[in-house]
Order: structure tokens, then sequence, then C-alpha cells
């Protein structure tokens, strides 16, 4: 192996640092210049494949990049409500194209599940609180109450029996976290490419999302809650 | 399985599993907007059915031989987001909104103010004119000039400060975070964690759903805190035993409605206590006993709470002086009210 230190006449390799100023390229480092890459030099039949071969592979790389751009921009995309934005004006259950409308209530029990007058599930001033069918909001009887450990509970939308009136929705924004909220359901939607609720929704709270993450659940950013997920 | 079938009973734990819970927080850059409509997509010709409707109509309106006070003036906050408010000793009623707390005097004179290194939470005035300012996991404690004198951080993680209470040797903390309540001395040390469930002494504990867990020290030398969930007063001795609780979930005009209600309160100088509600905006007077006597102010008062569902209703921060004039932050006005109790009452 040469030494890789300065020739009689001194110099330096820029990259590395080693030797001299003014020595030529005796460097054995890999930042040091080859002669055969030299400007003018003639490439070799190794260098001239070597080269062939990087670009095929460029090319092939920048393919499967676009490819692979191009098939996420076209990823499927469905209709949801988002949260922030509705106004809870019963439209979900009247202009749905499927009957019952394919929105429903969800109850995203991480924000809140600790009221005992929760007025999402209470009628305003119930005759008591209890679940008779009288004392509850829900027109439906879709909203099961359950008490788990004092003093949390934990709500289950009956789907097959929500409409969608948001009625729930008022309660629990109007005087609570907000944790009851609609959602399009995706194994009821058919993905209308129009859909005939996002028409008439005074608030534009319809957006498209993408299939894969279909629905969108409020969090403790938006709401500066400190027990929300 | 029939289709019918497979659709019952989606539980919130099976929904949020099978949803790949997206926070919105996260998903806001993966929404498209919604096309625009067809042109031929105007509204459907289909008629809305008529849907029982969240009916609060009832609970909007104050009988008027219940309100026994009068606005007597009001003026608009030095700056926007005006979230909390307090007298001090020297007749300075002092106001947070956002990172800025300012002192006015009592016709809304800009007398110092300061700006904190977050949104300031909460505030409470020391008889001795010092002010401790409460971030959301910091207190720190000023001069009346606004210069910081100490910080002391949270007792524990995840706090969330909620509301301060300053008297000569203690000062009292809430945590919504930590559904916790804090004695410490004024040099920040903690002396002691005040309603903690206790079973046998009768302690329910806290159930605090959102960040409204007010608490003040009133001339019983108590410690008055307000147990959100339960729509309940608790008070505490200094050392933590349970004297009294007063207070009742209700939508009619003598209870607290709603979830975490009342939001706020202070005492008069006579020791009755004057609470703020949200949901339905409502600032009302009871007696020392806990015996509701009269409303300040009824919903109609703040026609701005009801106009938009999702503007999250903000409860307004209520403070007295010791000529029993009450003010009242009036956050979606973005001004102090402050009403006086009318002369035929
Ligand atoms: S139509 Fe829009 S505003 Fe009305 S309930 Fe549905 S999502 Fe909410
Ligand atoms: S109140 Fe309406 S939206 Fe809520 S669960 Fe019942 S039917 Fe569904
Ligand atoms: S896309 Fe169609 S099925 Fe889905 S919610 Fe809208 S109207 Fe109903």
């Amino acid at each position: 192996m040469p030494d890789p230190k300065p020739t009689p006449g001194g110099g330096a390799c820029g990259p590395c640092g080693s030797g001299e100023a003014g020595a030529p390229a005796a460097c054995n480092c890999d930042a040091a210049p080859r002669a055969a890459d030299a400007v003018g030099a003639d490439p070799t039949r190794r260098q001239f494949f070597g080269g062939a071969v990087r670009g095929a592979f460029v090319f092939l790389l920048g393919a499967v990049t676009s490819l692979v751009a191009r098939h996420s921009q076209k990823e499927r995309t469905v209709w949801q409500i988002d949260p922030n934005k509705c106004i809870a004006c019963t439209n979900c259950a009247n202009y749905c194209v499927l009957t019952p409308s394919a929105v429903k209530c969800v109850q995203h029990y991480p924000m809140c599940g600790y009221c005992k007058l929760c007025t999402g599930y209470f009628e305003p001033q119930p005759n008591a609180l209890t679940t008779a069918a009288e004392n509850q909001v829900c027109p439906t009887g879709a909203i099961e109450r359950k008490a788990l450990e004092d003093p949390y509970y934990e709500y289950n939308i009956k789907e097959e029996l929500c409409i969608g009136c948001a009625k729930c929705v008022v309660g629990c924004v109007l005087f609570g976290n907000g944790s009851f909220a609609l959602q399009v359901r995706h194994d009821r939607c058919v993905n209308c490419n129009e859909c005939a609720i996002a028409v008439v929704c005074p608030a534009d709270a319809f957006v498209r999302v993408p299939a894969s993450q279909p629905y969108l659940l409020k969090n403790r950013d938006h709401k500066d809650e400190p027990h929300a997920a | 399985m029939k289709q019918s079938e497979q659709h019952q009973d989606l539980s919130r734990r099976r929904f949020l599993r099978g949803a790949g819970l997206l926070g919105l927080g996260g998903a806001v850059g993966m929404v498209s907007p919604r096309p625009a409509p067809a042109a031929a997509a105007a509204k459907p010709a289909r008629a809305t059915e008529a849907r029982p409707a969240y009916d609060l109509e009832r609970f909007r309106k104050t009988d008027p031989a219940l309100v026994r006070y009068e606005l007597a003036g009001r003026f608009d906050s030095p700056y926007p987001e005006l979230k909390r408010l307090c007298l001090g000793p020297d007749a300075s009623l002092w106001l947070t909104a956002g990172k800025r707390v300012v002192a006015l005097d009592l016709q809304g004179g800009k007398k110092t103010e300061f700006t904190a290194s977050e949104e300031v939470r909460c505030l409470a005035a020391a008889p001795d004119g010092r002010l401790l300012v409460g971030l959301k996991e910091r207190i720190e404690v000023v001069d009346a000039q606004g210069r910081r004198q100490a910080r002391w951080d949270a007792p524990a993680k995840k706090a969330w400060f909620t509301s301060l209470a300053a008297g000569p040797a203690d000062v009292f903390a809430s945590d919504a975070g930590n559904r916790a309540v804090y004695r410490l001395d004024w040099n920040g040390k903690l002396l002691g964690r005040l309603g903690e469930k206790d079973k046998a002494a009768g302690v329910s504990g806290y159930v605090v759903p959102s960040p409204y867990f007010d608490l003040e020290i009133g001339s019983d030398n108590l410690l008055w805190v307000v147990n959100p969930g339960f729509h309940r007063f608790q008070a505490f001795t200094f050392d933590g035993r349970l004297q009294q609780t007063w207070g009742d979930p209700s939508f009619a005009i003598e209870g607290f409605c709603g979830c975490c209600n009342p939001s706020y309160f202070t005492r008069l100088a006579d020791g009755r206590f004057v609470t703020s509600e949200k949901g339905l905006a409502r600032i009302k007077v009871y007696s020392a006993a806990g015996k509701f006597e009269s409303v300040v102010a009824g919903p109609e008062e703040f026609p701005k709470y009801f106009e938009n569902l999702n503007a999250t209703p903000i409860p307004m921060d209520v403070a007295a002086d010791s000529a029993g004039r009450i003010y009242v932050a009036d956050t979606l006005g973005n001004q102090v009210r402050i009403y006086r109790r009318k002369e035929s009452a």
C-alpha cells in the first residue's frame, strides 16, 4: 500500500486534510480524486457499465417513487363529519339516502364518562337520574348507560336504534365535554358520490377522509380538557 | 349472521377498536375539503322530518321576581380572551386574558400589567397584595407591580391548575388534571392534599370532568371547594377534615345544571355564595348555608352563549367587592359586567 503521506514537494488532501498544501493528489482517502476520474480521461468499460447501472437504478427509483406517490394520491376516500364543525342540526337524521341514517352517535369515552347528571343521556331536568325511558334524552332509547366503578359510566350506542338525530350531541356539547358526537358509520354508509347530507349540512361539516382512517374523533388539543385523550 | 344482527350493539370499545382511532388533531392534514356540489345538487326536496329537539327554552327565561340585581356598569377587557378575574386588597381588579394579567381600577382604568410565559389559567390575590398566578403546571408569585418573586412547580405530574386561594399563611390550589386540592405554604412547600376519596370519612373524592374546579377560603376559615361532577360544595378545615356540603344537580333555578357546575364562585362579605354556571349561563346568590336566594343575571343576559353550539361554552368567572357589587367576566362579550343589588330588593 503506498504511503499516503505527502510526496516530495509537499501537499495536502483537501477533503481529508492530510499532507501539506501544494502537494499532488497522493492521499488514499476515499475523498481524494483518482486519476481516472479526471476530466477528459476515457471511461473504462467497467466505469461505463457502472454508470449505466447507476443510471438505471436512479430511473427505477424515480419511477417507483412516482408510482407510490400517485397511488397514495388516489387512496380511496370516504365521507366523514368533522365533529368540531357539526352544529347538531338534525339533518343527518333526515337526509341520508339510507333509513335509518348511516350517521350514528359515538361516545368517546376517553373524553368523558364521569357525569352523574349526564346531559347527553338525560333529558333536561329529568324526573329522576334513572334509566327510565322518560328520563332519557334519546328518543329511541339507543344509549345504554352502565355504571362502572364510582363515579364512572360507560355508554354503549345501540346503532340499530340510533337515527342520528343529534339530540344527545346537543346536550353533551352545550353542557359537557362534547364526548357524544356524530360520525358516518362505514359499515353502513354506501359512500354516495355526493352525500345527500353533505349537500344540506349548514355547518360544512362533511369532509372526505382517507378510507384507511375513516373516523374523526375529538381530542384534548381541540377541547382543551385535562382528561381528554 | 344476518346483517341486522351484525349491526347490533356495536359498543364503544368495539367502535374504538375498529375505527383505527384517529385524533382529530392528527387527522386534520389528511382531510380533504368536500367536493363542490354538482350544479344540479340543490338542496334535496325531501321534507325534514320533525325530530324531538333538546328543549332548553323554559330554562332560558328567568322569573323576573327572582332577579334582585341590576347592571351597574361594564367595560371592555383591554385584551381579547378575557378569562379569570379577582379583586386585590387595594381595590384592584385583576384580569387574565391569554398570557396577560392586568390590574384595573374599579372603573376599568389600567393600573399595571404583565405577561406570563404561557396562558394564565387562574389567579388569586393575597391579603398583603401579592398575586398568585396559575399556569397549567406551575404557580408564580408576583408582587403588586407584577414582578415575579417565586415560581413553584406542581406537586404532581399532568397537573392542570384551575383555581387558587391565598390566605395569610396558606395557599390552596386545585388541579383538575389530578383531581386534587393542594395546601402549600408561601414557600411553595406542599403541606397536604385535601378531599381525597376516603370512604370511612364519608369523603367522595373529586369528580372533575372538565377544567372547572374552583375553590376559595371563607371568612369561616374553611376552604370551600366545588366538587363539580357532583354539583356540590364541600368545606374543609385547612388540615383536610370535611365540615359541610351543599348543592344539588338540577336544571331548575335552585340547583346546578349540566356538567361541572358551578364552574366558578365567590363569597360576599357576609358569607353568601355567588355562583356562575356554564351551559345555562346564570349567576345566582345562595345563603351562607347554601339556600338559593336570588338571581344576579339569568341566561337571557348572555344571548351570545346560545348563538353557536360549537362555540365552546366558556364559563364566566365572578368576584365580589366589600360593597356587595358582583363582577362578572363575560368571556364571549370580552367585557367585565358589574352588578349591584336593586334598591327595591
Ligand atoms: S347536517 Fe351537518 S351540522 Fe347537521 S347534524 Fe349533520 S353534520 Fe351536524
Ligand atoms: S339521541 Fe339521536 S343521535 Fe343520540 S343516540 Fe339517540 S338517536 Fe342517536
Ligand atoms: S354518503 Fe350516502 S349513505 Fe353515506 S351518509 Fe351520506 S347520504 Fe348517507
